[in-house]
């Protein structure tokens, strides 16, 4: 049983730049959690602390109920894979793979044996003399992976693995080390920027802002229930359209542009939730349907552009000053400057309070 | 010089420029090592002893510098990097009187320490090495402490296998240069027991009054410095990479 936990966990760099703030997060055991956010949110500092490669300002690193935030990190039981792979570049893929098990002074039949195994289970046994300069992006990913499991650690930390891989084969990586994680069945922590990769591959997603964490959740928890405006925006491609309006009267929403009725049970939470009348009306590009005509509870829009995609076309709307994102099918036609009606899947808005960008319904 | 020593005194000075002599005369080098005083064997094997300890600790002081300057964030890290450098822009001879009292004091004259150690400190090499250091990325280094590394291990395991380039830059000016140098040893060494190949070199006048035996001098100086054209054979591959690309890249 290997959980992690963060306990209040802080990081402070130069004395005032907040890295990580107040972090608390249990991971887990065999669980596969990734740590999303935009680049500077603090989720690589939090795996680096988590490593032992940076110590945090205050709070506490549990591995498996052991505190260990003075515990070297060679001794933490950890293995991570960078970004940049971080192979040494001196030694060939086979001396790469068994360096740590001679930091550990395994004997060397023993070596062999271990590395040929790590080899075998990532399909690499053809590359081990290869040196590091010789291995495609992919292959140098599947050699620092196998560097860091080949002790058999009780956590897996990757930061960004598939950052620096071409967009196919980072498609095709993402499917073989989901699988990799669920055979060995470790506990993994994973870094990326990419909710492509966080909503494929985690059990959990932990969407971190500015040091902070914004919300923890199964991905379609996420998608549909999104706790704030941050992560309601950031989860979801193309994002989601934010549009600020006021309850007027019983059920209707208002704003410069359009007024649109919405269900009841809506407006009761915006009445008992909110603390101001004014709110945002968050809709996903995918829960919007454009007619030529206007319908009952409809939007009006100007096209403004269109963007075929082959298996979708993106409609872009002008509503005021604002873009609207809306996602057609592929045989969806409109010429810009034409006037269309937007109509909203009613049980898909969702309303978030204007001043807390908290959800509220 | 090597065609030199090859020819009679007769044939040096002949007005009929030969670029090859009729007769080569191959003993010329067998006479050159009892022509010193002290036998050039002698003579090599100081100055040998001389640049390989002075080279041998450059390298590790300036590497082991470079390294602590380049990857670890101490109090001061910029200011030590800034003095040592600063030494740089003092000429050494301003120094050489001041080098000699303290040599006189540490009763260091007339051994082979102050031709070693003042060579072993070298800020060119420690700002050269810091500069390559700095390029290998901090992943790496990390990654080697992930797997178990101590820092002496990311020393003597990652850092000096990629200084490579570096090490057989700094390491052949520098051997060249203490191979080379005359004036120090001349002025800290006075027992001809100890005497370093380019002070042999420098005393043939005074035993020999005037250079008559102008192919023998030749035949010295040839095998003077036929070690340094060695080394630099051997650590050719090394060099260009050294001096052209002074920053670790992928290989």
């Amino acid at each position: 049983m290997v959980e992690v936990k963060l306990e209040n966990l802080t990081k402070i760099f130069d004395k005032s730049s907040v890295a990580v703030d107040n972090l608390n997060l249990e991971i887990k055991d065999k669980e596969f959690l990734v740590l999303l956010g935009p680049s500077g949110c603090g989720k690589t500092t939090t795996l680096r602390m988590i490593a032992g490669l940076e110590k945090p300002t205050s709070g506490n690193v549990y591995i498996g109920d052991k505190l260990v935030n003075n515990v070297a990190e060679k001794d933490r039981d950890v293995a991570m894979v960078f970004q940049t792979f971080a192979l040494f570049p001196h030694m060939n893929a086979f001396n790469n793979i068994a360096f740590p098990l001679k930091m550990h002074k395994y004997r060397k039949e023993e070596i062999k044996k271990q590395v040929g195994q790590v080899a075998e289970m990532l399909k690499i046994s053809r590359l081990l003399d290869r040196s590091p300069g010789q291995l495609s992006g992919g292959e140098a990913q599947r050699v620092a992976v196998g560097r860091a499991l080949v002790t058999k650690p009780k956590v897996f930390l990757l930061d960004e693995p598939l950052a620096n891989l071409d967009a196919k084969l980072r498609v095709h990586t993402r499917v073989e080390l989901k699988k990799l994680q669920k055979d060995i069945g470790i506990t993994t922590i994973y870094v990326t920027h990419d909710q492509a990769e966080a909503m494929t591959m985690a059990d959990r997603v932990a969407v971190m802002h500015e040091g902070k964490l914004r919300q923890l959740g199964t991905p379609s928890d996420l998608y549909d229930h999104p706790a704030d405006l941050f992560v309601a925006g950031f989860i979801g491609s193309p994002a989601m359209n934010f549009m600020d309006c006021a309850l007027e009267k019983r059920n209707l929403l208002v704003s410069a542009h359009f007024a649109l009725e919405i269900p009841r049970d809506f407006a009761k939470e915006i009445e008992e939730h909110a603390t101001t009348s004014e709110v945002i009306l968050g809709v996903r590009p995918q829960d919007i349907s454009l007619n030529g005509e206007e319908t009952l509870n409809s939007v009006s829009a100007e096209v403004y552009a269109i963007e075929p995609l082959g298996s979708e076309t993106i409609v872009d709307l002008i509503l005021g000053e604002k873009i609207i994102k809306v996602v057609m099918p592929p045989t969806y036609h409109a010429n810009a400057g034409e006037k269309v009606w937007m109509t909203f899947k009613m049980d898909r808005i969702h309303i978030l309070d204007k001043k807390t960008e908290k959800t509220i319904a | 010089m090597f065609i030199s020593s090859l020819k009679t005194p007769p044939e040096i000075m002949s007005r009929n420029i030969q670029w090859f002599p009729p007769n080569p005369q191959w003993g010329n080098f067998v006479k050159a090592f009892s022509f010193m005083r002290p036998s050039l064997a002698r003579a090599l094997l100081n100055s040998t002893i001389v640049t390989v300890s002075s080279v041998g600790l450059m390298l590790l002081a300036s590497s082991l510098t470079g390294f602590a300057l380049a990857k670890y964030k101490f109090r001061g890290n910029r200011i030590v990097f800034l003095y040592i450098i600063s030494t740089m822009m003092i000429p050494s001879f301003v120094t050489l009187i001041p080098f000699y009292l303290i040599v006189n004091w540490l009763r260091w004259i007339d051994t082979y320490w102050p031709l070693i150690i003042p060579g072993a400190v070298s800020a060119y090499s420690v700002f050269l090495f810091r500069q390559y250091i700095i390029t290998i990325p901090d992943q790496v280094l990390d990654a080697a402490r992930l797997c178990g590394c101590s820092e002496f291990g990311l020393y003597w395991r990652i850092i000096l296998p990629l200084s490579k380039p570096v090490l057989a830059a700094l390491g052949l000016v520098n051997a060249v240069w203490v191979w080379n140098d005359l004036l120090v040893p001349m002025v800290m060494i006075h027992n001809r027991d100890l005497y370093t190949v380019q002070l042999a070199l420098a005393g043939l006048w005074d035993i020999h009054g005037q250079l008559s035996d102008l192919n023998l001098v030749m035949a010295c100086t040839t095998l003077a410095t036929l070690p340094l054209i060695i080394v630099t054979i051997i650590v050719s591959k090394h060099l260009i990479k050294g001096w052209t690309g002074l920053s670790y890249a992928k290989r």
